[in-house]
C-alpha cells in the first residue's frame, strides 16, 4: 500500500515544493498570504461573536478571540488542501494520462504544502498567544497527536474527492459548496457546547471535534475528551486508510475515464 | 533476457461518452473502486472496440524496436501499457529493468517556474533523484543550449526552447528500458540530428528502446527490429528494412480517423475510390510524376441536379497538398442518377515520396452542402527519388557559367 509512495518520495516533496513556489510566484505579498488567509477568517470570527455578545449583553472576552484564532487555524489549512486537491487530478491531465507515478502524489503534494502555511500561521500565532500570556501546560503534548488526526484526516478526503472528480465532476461542485458553507455546520466560530444537548451532534462531523479538541488542549490547558479523541482518532486513520485503498483500486482507471 | 514481454496482451476502449444513464453508471462505479480496471471477459459490449488484440512480442536486452504504422493502430497504446498508464484489458506485461517514458517532451512541466526549477521537478517526474540530477544538472544544460536562459520561467520561452529543454532532461535518465514516441518532430534540424545521435548512444550503451515514429529514415536508422500494426493487430514483423518497405507498399489502407464523420442515409452513396495509371489498371503505389487516374463509382437513389464533386490530398500528417472542385474548374456534371462514375485524371502526380490520402465528396449544385463524403479512406503511396525534402516535388533545371543565360 505504501511501497510505491516509500519509493517515489522524493517525487512528492518535488511536487510539494512546486506548489509552494507556484502559490507565492509574481505575488507582490509572497508568504504573507499564508497569513492573511486565516486572519480573515480570525476577523469574521470576531465579528459574529461581536454580534452574539451584544444580543446576549455578555461582553466580548479575551479568551473567545483566542478560541476563534486557534480554530481558525486547522480549518483554512482543511478547507485549503481540500480546495487544491479536489482538482489536482484533473488539472494534471497531462501528466495523468502521459507519465506514470503514483499518482497519490497529486492530492498528497497538496496536502503537504499546506501543512506549510498552516506551520507559517501557527508560528506567528504561538508567537501573538505567548505575547498575551495565555499559557502553556503539559496537555500541549496532545497538541501533535490532534494535529496528526487533522492531517490524516484531511489526506484522506483529499484522496477520495480527487479520485471522485476525476470520474464525476460533480464531486467538485459538491465540495465547493460543503466547503464554502462548512464553516456553518463546524464549531469554528461558536462552541459546541453552545448547542446544550444537541452538542455531540455538532461533534460527529470528525472536523469539528478535532476543532474542538485543539481549543480544549490549547486554550482550555485541559486533556482532550477520550471519547471524542478516539472517535477523531478511528475517522482519521481508519479514513486515510479507507480512501487510500479506494484511491489505488481505482488509481488503473484513471487514464481512460478523466 | 528479455528486457520487455508481451504476451497475449488486449486492450478494449470505448466510443462515445463514457456513462450514457444512470443505470449504468452506479454499477459501473462500483465495480471499478472494488475490482479497480482489472481483467473483464474478452467480450465487447456497445460502442467498444479493441485497440490492440491478442499481441505478444519479446523485446531482448540492449535491442531497439521499432513500431509503425498508421493512426489509430494501436502504436501509443503499447507504450501507455508498457509504462503503465493503462491497464491491459487481458494478458500479462513483464519488464525487466527501470523504465523510462519519452512521451510528450515538457509534459511535466510548469509555466511559472524557471528552466532550472523545472529541470528538478521534470527530473524527478521521469524517476531520477535529486542527487542524479544536480550530478548532471550542468550536462542536461549544456545539451538544451539554454545557458543564457536557465533563469527564466519557461512561459517566457519559444515552444522550440520548451522542447529542447524537455528533451535534454529526458536525454539524460538512465532507463534501462526506453520509450520514445514521436518525441523528435520538434526543434530545428541540428537539434534533431543531436537527439537522434543521443539516442543511438544509449542503443551503444546497452539501452533497450522502443521507438514509434512515423519517421521511416529514424526507424531504419535506430532500430534493430520493426514490427508493423494496423488495427491492433501485427501485420508484419522482423527485419527493419523488410517491415518498412512492407508499410511503404502496401498502403492502400482504409483509414479509421473518418468514420464516426461518415454520413448515413443519404440519397448518394460513394460505393467505390480507385486509383488507376494511365492504361486504367488499378494500382495503389505510383512513381512521382505519374499518371494517375482517381475514380468514384456512386449511386444515388433520387435525381440530382448538375451536382459539384470536391477532391483534397492529405499527407499522413494531416496537410492539405491541393484540394480543388469541379464547379470552380469550370465543369459542368449536369443531372445524375442510380449508378455513376465520374474520373479525375492528373497527368503528372508529383509529390513526395510517402503515403497519401484523399478527401472526396459530392456537393449540391451550389457546391455548397455535401450530400456525401469520405474523408482520408482511400490512399495510395508514391515513390521517387530520396534525399528531397518538403511536400512536392518542383520540376527544375540546373545551369552553371560565368554569366547565366536565362
Amino acid at each position: 500500500m505504501f511501497k510505491e509512495l516509500i519509493k517515489y518520495r522524493e517525487l512528492l516533496w518535488a511536487f510539494t515544493v512546486k506548489n509552494i513556489k507556484i502559490r507565492y510566484k509574481q505575488t507582490a505579498m509572497g508568504f504573507l498570504w499564508a497569513i492573511f488567509m486565516p486572519v480573515l477568517i480570525v476577523i469574521s470570527g470576531i465579528m459574529v461573536k461581536k454580534a452574539m455578545a451584544v444580543l446576549s449583553g455578555v461582553p466580548l472576552s479575551a479568551s473567545q478571540i483566542i478560541s476563534v484564532s486557534v480554530k481558525a487555524l486547522p480549518w483554512a489549512f482543511f478547507i485549503g488542501a481540500l480546495k487544491f486537491a479536489t482538482t489536482s487530478l484533473v488539472s494534471n491531465m497531462n501528466l495523468v494520462t502521459k507519465i506514470y507515478f503514483p499518482r497519490e502524489i497529486f492530492p498528497l503534494s497538496y496536502v503537504i504544502s499546506h501543512l506549510f502555511d498552516f506551520f507559517v500561521a501557527s508560528l506567528t500565532l504561538a508567537a501573538i498567544l505567548f505575547l498575551y500570556k495565555v499559557g502553556a501546560s503539559v496537555y500541549l503534548l496532545w497538541l501533535p497527536v490532534m494535529v496528526l488526526f487533522l492531517i490524516l484526516l484531511t489526506a484522506g478526503f483529499s484522496l477520495l474527492f480527487a479520485c471522485g472528480t476525476l470520474f464525476f465532476r460533480d464531486v467538485k461542485y459538491i465540495v465547493d459548496v460543503i466547503l464554502t458553507f462548512g464553516i456553518f455546520f463546524t464549531p469554528v466560530f461558536y462552541d459546541a457546547s453552545m448547542f446544550g444537548k444537541w452538542e455531540t451532534f455538532l461533534l460527529l462531523n470528525p472536523i469539528g471535534s478535532i476543532l474542538e479538541n485543539i481549543n480544549t488542549i490549547v486554550v482550555l490547558h485541559k486533556a482532550p475528551d477520550t471519547l471524542w479523541l478516539i472517535y477523531t482518532g478511528i475517522w482519521s486513520v481508519g479514513g486515510f486508510l479507507v480512501a487510500l485503498l479506494i484511491f489505488q483500486n481505482a488509481e488503473s482507471a484513471f487514464a481512460e475515464n478523466i | 533476457m528479455n528486457a520487455i514481454e508481451f504476451k497475449g496482451v488486449s486492450k478494449k476502449f470505448k466510443k462515445g461518452e463514457k456513462f450514457d444513464s444512470l443505470r449504468d453508471l452506479v454499477p459501473n462505479m462500483v465495480k471499478i473502486i472494488f475490482q479497480g480496471n482489472g481483467k473483464q471477459n474478452g467480450e465487447l459490449k456497445d460502442k467498444e472496440f479493441w485497440a490492440l488484440k491478442d499481441l505478444s512480442f519479446e523485446v531482448k536486452k540492449g535491442e531497439v524496436l521499432g513500431i509503425i504504422g498508421p493512426n489509430g493502430a494501436g502504436k501509443s497504446t503499447i507504450l501507455k501499457l508498457l509504462s503503465k498508464i493503462l491497464k491491459p484489458t487481458n494478458g500479462e506485461i513483464k519488464i525487466n529493468g527501470k523504465l523510462s517514458a519519452l512521451i510528450e517532451v515538457g509534459a511535466g512541466f510548469h509555466e511559472d517556474l524557471t528552466g532550472r526549477e523545472n529541470i528538478y521537478l521534470n527530473g524527478a517526474i521521469m524517476g531520477m533523484k535529486k542527487r542524479e540530477i544536480n550530478e548532471r544538472f550542468d550536462e542536461i544544460v549544456g545539451f538544451s543550449e539554454l545557458e543564457e536562459f536557465i533563469d527564466t520561467p519557461v512561459k517566457r520561452y519559444s515552444s522550440g526552447m520548451y522542447a529542447r529543454l524537455g528533451f535534454s532532461v529526458a536525454a539524460h535518465l538512465d532507463p534501462d528500458v526506453l520509450l520514445v514516441d514521436e518525441v523528435l518532430s520538434v526543434g530545428d534540424m541540428c537539434f534533431q540530428a543531436k537527439c537522434m545521435e543521443k539516442i543511438k548512444n544509449m542503443k551503444v550503451s546497452g539501452t533497450t528502446i522502443v521507438f514509434i515514429s512515423h519517421n521511416m529514415e529514424a526507424v531504419l536508422g535506430t532500430c534493430s527490429k520493426a514490427m508493423l500494426l494496423n488495427k491492433g493487430l501485427v501485420t508484419a514483423e522482423g527485419q527493419t528494412e523488410i517491415v518498412v518497405k512492407k508499410y511503404q507498399q502496401g498502403t492502400s489502407y482504409k483509414s479509421d480517423v473518418s468514420e464516426i464523420a461518415h454520413r448515413k442515409n443519404s440519397i448518394v452513396e460513394i460505393k467505390e475510390v480507385s486509383f488507376r495509371d494511365k492504361s486504367g489498371k488499378v494500382r495503389h503505389a505510383f512513381k512521382q510524376g505519374d499518371t494517375i487516374i482517381i475514380r468514384a463509382t456512386l449511386g444515388a437513389t433520387k435525381k440530382l441536379f448538375n451536382p459539384d464533386f470536391g477532391i483534397a490530398f492529405y499527407d499522413e500528417k494531416g496537410t492539405c497538398l491541393y484540394g480543388h472542385h469541379s464547379k470552380v474548374d469550370k465543369y459542368e456534371i449536369g443531372d445524375v442518377y442510380g449508378t455513376f462514375q465520374v474520373e479525375v485524371e492528373y497527368p503528372n502526380i508529383d509529390f513526395q515520396p510517402g503515403n497519401y490520402l484523399i478527401y472526396f465528396g459530392i456537393y449540391d449544385s451550389q457546391g455548397l452542402k455535401p450530400y456525401e463524403y469520405v474523408d482520408r479512406q482511400y490512399g495510395f503511396t508514391v515513390h521517387g527519388n530520396k534525399g528531397e525534402t518538403g511536400l512536392i516535388h518542383l520540376p527544375h533545371f540546373w545551369r552553371i557559367g560565368q554569366e547565366v543565360v536565362l
